[in-house]
C-alpha cells in the first residue's frame, strides 16, 4: 500500500491500522482510501473518545472537533499512534494514550477545520450526543471511556449481526433473538417464554424457536470475536482484551439508570 | 448504520450482554435464560438401558437418579442427567476422549463411570457406580470423627486422586459432595465420584457461577483453584486438584470454609474471581478463635474443646492445607501423594514438608520423636544436631558411648533395669531439652540457632533440675562445659565441668570413662585459666587411679602424663617435661592400648618442641622425623604442625633447602584444606617469609610477603 513509508517504524500500531484496512474492503470504496479509513475509525471509536472528552470538561462542539481532529491525525500522520506504541496494551488503550498526547499537542484555538485540508476532512455527525448521565458524571474520564468503548462495541456488533441476519433472510430469527435475549438483558425484564414466542411469530414448536435463537447467538459470538480481533495484533491478545473488558467496572459499579 | 442498542443501559447490563456473546453458543439455549420448558425426566422413565427409580439429588450441573441397568448387566447405577444449556455432542465427545483413561482407573476410592449417552431430549447423561454414602464432611461430623480419623480418611482420598493423576485424569471439581463415604463392611471408605464429568461438561467460572436475574451466585466456587477462576487461563493441571484437596482439608479440620461465604458471594462473579486469585485464606486457628459460639459446636464435632482444637491446628497442622492452597501452583505440593505423605509426617511427628526452613524446627521434631533413644545416643544427637563440629574427642566419645550402650544391652542380669534406667534418663533429657531449652521464648521465632545463646540458656535452665537424676545433669553439664571450652569461654567451661566431674566422680567412681573425659577437659580449662596446679593435681590423681585400676600402660594414663609434660613445657620446666615425655615414650613401646599411636605422636611432637627450645637440633630432627614417619601424607592439623616444626628445626640449623619444601607443602595443604584466610594458613605464609629472609633470598621473600600482605589486608584481624 502506498501509505506505508518504509522508513517508518511501524510496529504493532502499523498492524492495528493494517487490520483495520481489511475492513475497508467491506465498506464502499472511496477514491481516497485514507478517507475511508478515517470514516471507519470515526464510526467505531467516536463515542468513547467524544464522551471521554466531554467528561474531561470540553463542551459538545469542542469535543466533536477534537474527536474529528484526533482521528484524522491518527490516520493521516500516524505519529501519534507510533509514539503511543511504546506502551504495552491493545488498541483501546493505545488510542487513549495517543489521544492524551494529542490533547497536549493541539493548540487551544486551532480547529479541525483550520488544520485539516478540506478535501480530507470527514465530517463527524454526532446524532443524539450521548447525554452525560448521572452515572457518567460520577465516574472518572477513564471509566467513561471504557464504558462507552464497551457500549459502542456492543452496538456495532449487534448492528452487524442484525444486518447479516436480514441479508441472509433470517429477519425473524433476529427478532426472536432480540426479544428473548437482548431486550430482557438490557431492559432488566423477564424474557418471554418460548411458547409465547412461538405464538407471536407463528413458529411451529419450541424446539424450532430454540434453534433459531442459537443460530443468531452463534453469529453474535463470531461477530464479537472478530470485532475484538481487529483491534489487537494476535489471537492471544484478543483473549486478553476480552478478559480485560470484562474486568471493567468493579463489582460495586454504579446502579443502572 | 449503527443502531444504539445499549443506549441507557448501565455497566452491569452491558457486561451481561457481553457474557452472553462470549459463552459457547452451540447446542441448546442457556439454562439461565430458559424457562422450564424442557421436562426433567421423572421416576419410572427409561433413559437408554436404564430405568429411573428415584431422585438421589440435585446439583448445579443436573439431577442424579438411582437407576436400574436393564441389559446384559443388571445392576444399580447412579445416573446423572445434565441440565439443558450444553451441547450434548460436545459433552459426549469430550467424555469419549477421556473414556479410555477412565477405564484404566481401578481404585477402591474412585467411583467408576460406566457409560455416557444422550436422552431423547438431547441432554447428556452419565451412568456411574452407585455409591451409598454421605459427603465426606457430613460423614465426619455425623460420626464426630477426631482429627486423626479425619486425616486418615483424607489420606485415602489423596491416594485415589493420585491414582487418577497418574493416568492423566484431572478431576477439576473436587468438593465434599463429590466425595462420598460409604460404610460397607464396617470400614469407612471414601469414594470420589464424577471423575471425567467436570472436564466433559467443561465448566468455566461463568458457567459454574451462573448469573441469574437477580445476581445470585450459584455453584460452589470455594474449592475452585485460582487458575480455574481465571477465565483466560485454559491451562489446568493436576495441581488444580491439589488446591481443591487443600480447601477440603481445611474444611475437614476446622469446619469452616477457607473464605467466609458471606464476603465471598456478595460481590458477584468478578469479586469471587478476584478473591480466589488474590486473597490468601486466613489460618483456621485464627478464624476459629474469632467465631464465638459456632466454634464450640465445630470443636465438639471433633470431640474437642475450642482452645484445644485451635492449639492443635495452630502451627504445623494448618500449614498443610495452606500449602496445598498456595496461589502460585509451583509452591503447592507436587502431587496428591506428597500431600498424603505430609499428613503422615504430621501423624508420625516427623518434620513437615510444609514446615519452615531452618534447623530449629527440624531439631524440635527430632527430639520429640526420639524420646525413647538411649540417653547416650540422644546426648550425642543433641550435640550433632546443634551443628557442633566434632573434634577427635567427640567422635571418640560417640564410639565409646555406642559401645557402652551395646554392652549394657547384652548384660544378662541387669539388662532390663539398665534399659529402663536409660529410658528414664533419655526421657528426662528429652523433656528438659524440649520443655526448658526449646520452650524458651527467645527461640520461638528464630529460624536458625545462635549457638552461644542456646548454650547460655541451657546452662541457666539446668539450675535446680535433675536433683534426683544427677547423672543426667552431669551428662548435660559435661556437654555444655565441653562446648564452652570449644568456644574459648574457659571460666564457664570450668564451672560446668567441675560440677560434672564431681557428680560423676561421686556416682561412677574415678575409673569410669565418663569421669576420665570430664577430668581431661576440666584440666585443660584450668590450664587455659593459668590454674596450672589444679590441672596437674587432677591429672596426677587420675594417673594414680588409672594406673592402679588398669595398669601403667593404659592409654588415658599415658596421655595424662603427656599432658602434664606440656604444662611443664609452657612453664619453662623443660627438664621435668623431658623426663615425663621419655617415660611416656617408654611406656608406649610396651603398651597394647589402641591409643598408643596417638600418644606416641603427640609426645614425640612435644618432645621435639622441647628439644628445639633448648637448641638441641639433632635430637629434635630425629624425634620429629620419627613422629612423621607414621603420618606420611597426612593433612590433619597435627601432622602439618609437626612438619612445620621440623622445617623450623632445619631453618635454625641453616638448612634452608630442607626447610623450604616442607614449609611449602604445609602451606599448600593448609590453603587447600582451610582456605587462604585461615589463621594457620597465614601462619604458614609468615613462616615462608621468614625463611626466605633468613635464607637471604629477598625476591622470594618479597613474593611471599606480597601474598601475606594481600591476605592480611583482607583480613585485618590477623
Amino acid at each position: 500500500m502506498g501509505y506505508q513509508d518504509p522508513t517508518e517504524i511501524g510496529g504493532s500500531a502499523q498492524a492495528f491500522l493494517t487490520t483495520h484496512w481489511t475492513l475497508i474492503d467491506k465498506i464502499q470504496r472511496d477514491q481516497d482510501e485514507d478517507r475511508a479509513l478515517i470514516g471507519l475509525m470515526l464510526e467505531r471509536y467516536w463515542k468513547p473518545i467524544y464522551c471521554y472528552l466531554r467528561r474531561k470538561g470540553y463542551d459538545n462542539e469542542h469535543a466533536k472537533d477534537l474527536t474529528q481532529g484526533f482521528l484524522h491525525e491518527i490516520v493521516l500522520n500516524r505519529r501519534l499512534i507510533q509514539k503511543a506504541d511504546q506502551s504495552r496494551g491493545h488498541f483501546r488503550t493505545l488510542l487513549l494514550t495517543a489521544l492524551n498526547r494529542y490533547l497536549i499537542n493541539v493548540k487551544k484555538r486551532e480547529t479541525a477545520r483550520g488544520r485539516i485540508p478540506p478535501e480530507k476532512l470527514v465530517s463527524l455527525e454526532v446524532v443524539n450526543p450521548p447525554e452525560l448521565s448521572g452515572m457518567m458524571t460520577e465516574s472518572s474520564p477513564d471509566e467513561v471511556y471504557d464504558y462507552m468503548w464497551l457500549s459502542a462495541l456492543l452496538d456495532q456488533v449487534l448492528s452487524a449481526v442484525q444486518a447479516s441476519c436480514v441479508q441472509d433472510g433470517l429477519h425473524i430469527h433476529w427478532l426472536v433473538f432480540e426479544e428473548r435475549v437482548i431486550g430482557p438483558i438490557l431492559q432488566d425484564t423477564a424474557p418471554p417464554s418460548l411458547t409465547d414466542l412461538c405464538e407471536k411469530f407463528s413458529i411451529q414448536n419450541v424446539k424450532k424457536v430454540s434453534n433459531m435463537i442459537v443460530t443468531v447467538k452463534r453469529r453474535f459470538h463470531a461477530a464479537l470475536k472478530e470485532y475484538v480481533r481487529t483491534t489487537v495484533a494476535s489471537d492471544q491478545q484478543a483473549q486478553e482484551e476480552l478478559a480485560e473488558i470484562m474486568h471493567f467496572f468493579s463489582s460495586d459499579a454504579q446502579p443502572d439508570q | 448504520m449503527t443502531r444504539e442498542f445499549t443506549f441507557g443501559a448501565g455497566p452491569e447490563r452491558l457486561k451481561r450482554l457481553l457474557f452472553e456473546g462470549l459463552e459457547a453458543p452451540e447446542g441448546q439455549e442457556d439454562a439461565a435464560l430458559a424457562g422450564t420448558e424442557d421436562a426433567t425426566p421423572s421416576e419410572g422413565q427409561r433413559i437408554g438401558c436404564y430405568r429411573l427409580l428415584r431422585v438421589l439429588g440435585e446439583g448445579g450441573m443436573g439431577v442424579v437418579y438411582l437407576a436400574e441397568q436393564e441389559d446384559a448387566i443388571r445392576r444399580r447405577v447412579a445416573l446423572k442427567v445434565i441440565k439443558p444449556g450444553m451441547d450434548s455432542k460436545r459433552v459426549i465427545a469430550r467424555f469419549e476422549n477421556e473414556r479410555q483413561a477412565l477405564a484404566l482407573m481401578d481404585h477402591p476410592s474412585i467411583a467408576q463411570v460406566y457409560d455416557a449417552g444422550t436422552t431423547e431430549a438431547g441432554r447428556p447423561y452419565f451412568a456411574m457406580e452407585y455409591v451409598k454414602g454421605s459427603p465426606i464432611t457430613e460423614y465426619c461430623d455425623r460420626h464426630k470423627l477426631g482429627i486423626e480419623d479425619r486425616l486418615r480418611l483424607f489420606q485415602q482420598v489423596c491416594a485415589a486422586v493420585h491414582h487418577a493423576h497418574q493416568r492423566g485424569i484431572i478431576h477439576r471439581d473436587i468438593k465434599p459432595s463429590n466425595i462420598l463415604v460409604s460404610t460397607e463392611a464396617d470400614t469407612a471408605t471414601p469414594k470420589i465420584i464424577d471423575f471425567g464429568v467436570a472436564k466433559a461438561t467443561g465448566k468455566s467460572l461463568t458457567e459454574r457461577t451462573l448469573y441469574t436475574e437477580d445476581s445470585q451466585l450459584l455453584g460452589t466456587p470455594e474449592y475452585m483453584s485460582p487458575e480455574q477462576a481465571d477465565m483466560v487461563n485454559e491451562d489446568i493441571d493436576t495441581r488444580s486438584d491439589i488446591y481443591s484437596l487443600g480447601a477440603l482439608l481445611y474444611v475437614l479440620l476446622a469446619g469452616i470454609l477457607p473464605y467466609d461465604s458471606e464476603t465471598f458471594r456478595q460481590g458477584g462473579v468478578e469479586h469471587v474471581r478476584k478473591m480466589i486469585r488474590e486473597t490468601d485464606p486466613k489460618t483456621p486457628s485464627t478464624r476459629l478463635t474469632k467465631l464465638g459460639r459456632e466454634a464450640s459446636e465445630l470443636a465438639e464435632l471433633r470431640r474437642m474443646e475450642v482452645r484445644a482444637l485451635a492449639k492443635r491446628l495452630h502451627k504445623e497442622l494448618e500449614w498443610i492445607p495452606l500449602k496445598a492452597m498456595r496461589k502460585d501452583r509451583s509452591e503447592r505440593y507436587r502431587s496428591a501423594i506428597e500431600l498424603a505423605d505430609d499428613i503422615g509426617n504430621y501423624l508420625n511427628g516427623a518434620p513437615l514438608i510444609a514446615g519452615p526452613p531452618g534447623t530449629l524446627y527440624r531439631f524440635k521434631k527430632f527430639v520429640r520423636r526420639n524420646a525413647g533413644l538411649s540417653a547416650a545416643v540422644l546426648a550425642v544427637a543433641v550435640v550433632l544436631i546443634l551443628g557442633l563440629a566434632g573434634t577427635t574427642a567427640m567422635y571418640f566419645r560417640a564410639d565409646r558411648l555406642r559401645v557402652e550402650a551395646q554392652a549394657s544391652a547384652e548384660r544378662e542380669a541387669s539388662a532390663r533395669a539398665e534399659a529402663e534406667r536409660a529410658l528414664a534418663q533419655a526421657q528426662a533429657v528429652s523433656d528438659f531439652l524440649v520443655k526448658d531449652i526449646l520452650g524458651e521464648e527467645s527461640f520461638s521465632e528464630a529460624q536458625e540457632l545462635d549457638f552461644d545463646h542456646v548454650l547460655d540458656i541451657t546452662s541457666e535452665k539446668l539450675e535446680g533440675k535433675f536433683l534426683d537424676q544427677p547423672l543426667v545433669a552431669a551428662r548435660i553439664l559435661h556437654a555444655v562445659g565441653q562446648r564452652y571450652y570449644g568456644i574459648g569461654k574457659f571460666e564457664l567451661a570450668r564451672k560446668h565441668l567441675e560440677r560434672a566431674y564431681q557428680i560423676r566422680l561421686q556416682h561412677l567412681g574415678p575409673e569410669h570413662s565418663h569421669v576420665i573425659r570430664t577430668a581431661n577437659t576440666l584440666c585443660f580449662a584450668y590450664w587455659n585459666l593459668d590454674r596450672h596446679d589444679d590441672a596437674i593435681r587432677i591429672w596426677n590423681k587420675q594417673i594414680d587411679i588409672l594406673g592402679k585400676a588398669y595398669g601403667e600402660t593404659y592409654g588415658w594414663r599415658m596421655l595424662f602424663m603427656h599432658n602434664i609434660g606440656t604444662v611443664y613445657m609452657s612453664l619453662g620446666r623443660r627438664a621435668e617435661a623431658e623426663a615425663l615425655f621419655d617415660e611416656v615414650l617408654a611406656l608406649c613401646e610396651r603398651s597394647s592400648s589402641t591409643r598408643r599411636y596417638f600418644v606416641l605422636f603427640v609426645t614425640r611432637y612435644h618432645q621435639g618442641k622441647n628439644y628445639l627450645a633448648q637448641e638441641r637440633y639433632g635430637e629434635a630432627e630425629q624425634i620429629l622425623n620419627e613422629a612423621l614417619e607414621a603420618r606420611q601424607g597426612g593433612t590433619d592439623s597435627r601432622t602439618l604442625a609437626c612438619t612445620a616444626l621440623l622445617a623450623r628445626v632445619y631453618r635454625e640449623q641453616g638448612q634452608y633447602d630442607k626447610a623450604a619444601p616442607l614449609l611449602l607443602d604445609v602451606y599448600n595443604k593448609r590453603e587447600a584444606k582451610l582456605g587462604p584466610k585461615h589463621a594457620d594458613t597465614i601462619e604458614s605464609l609468615k613462616q615462608l617469609v621468614n625463611l626466605y629472609e633468613s635464607w637471604n633470598k629477598p625476591e622470594k621473600a618479597s613474593e611471599w610477603r606480597v601474598k601475606l600482605l594481600g591476605e592480611e589486608l583482607q583480613n585485618p584481624n590477623e
